[in-house]
């Protein structure tokens, strides 16, 4: 299967077009027929839409997940060059005494009692609290 | 996180980064806030070569540090992100981890977890 061939071909014109030249067959036996013929397609995977079963490439279809990454991917690797710039410029102990006397000023805030830099298991919910993203 | 370290020089960086955030959990867009959203990612981006980059581990070169600049193409193409956010069903991984554990874990553990969830549901 070559996603990346058919992804190239494909776009959302040709989706918009299957769905209504389906919606366009006069009775039910000849929209099983079309579904069928769709699913010869090379590179394309039977999805269901509402109660339909289309045969579409799901990389035209399914959006990723895009906002655990900042959270999770990028603010950790922002935290420990913080951590490392801190350690250079002699500051590390002035900003972690300053961590630990943040008042839980939000109901949803949590108050971390210790350094963020010795947290053993960062979630996706402290590093909202710590950046402030709600 | 920019109010902790507001008498440093990194301190516009996480507020570049949040602000950037902000505009990506925007329930519509439009030209104005795509355009404003680049730009505090372009200001972010900027920041980090000066300040954190030498002491960063990864360089910065991560899939999921790349893949903020096409966060304006996403928006573009299937709408808001909020479409995508997967953290709401993501709570109820806990309810399946409790019911593996519940299991033998060698045979038929998917039906073990499935008559379990069952009886739990049924009792409340």
């Amino acid at each position: 299967m070559n996603l990346s061939r058919s992804y190239s071909k494909r776009n959302e014109f040709d989706i918009a077009l299957r769905i209504a030249r389906f919606e366009a067959q006069p009775t039910f036996q000849s929209q099983i027929r079309y579904s069928e013929e769709l699913k010869t397609v090379k590179g394309h995977l039977p999805i269901k839409i509402g109660f339909t079963d289309f045969c579409l490439n799901p990389l035209d279809v399914y959006i990723p997940d895009l906002l655990h990454q900042p959270k999770k991917g990028v603010f950790a690797n922002l935290l420990a060059a913080l951590e490392q710039y801190l350690i250079h410029g002699k500051l590390l102990s002035r900003i972690e005494n300053r961590m630990a006397v943040m008042p839980r000023f939000a109901q949803s805030l949590e108050r971390f009692g210790i350094s963020w830099f010795k947290l053993k298991k960062v979630t996706a919910s402290n590093y909202t609290d710590m950046v402030i993203i709600h | 996180m920019a109010v902790l370290l507001q008498d440093l020089p990194v301190a516009k960086l996480f507020a570049d980064f949040s602000e950037f955030v902000f505009y990506a959990h925007y329930k519509s867009h439009t030209q104005a806030t795509l355009a404003s959203m680049e730009q505090k990612l372009s200001d972010f981006r900027e920041q980090v070569q000066l300040h954190l980059f030498r002491f960063a581990k990864t360089d910065f070169t991560t899939p999921k540090y790349h893949m903020l600049q096409h966060y304006g193409a996403f928006v573009r193409k299937f709408g808001s992100l909020l479409n995508g956010d997967t953290e709401v069903p993501e709570r109820l991984h806990v309810n399946l981890k409790a019911a593996y554990k519940r299991t033998n874990k060698k045979d038929d553990w998917t039906g073990q977890m499935a008559r379990n969830l069952d009886e739990i549901f049924l009792v409340e």
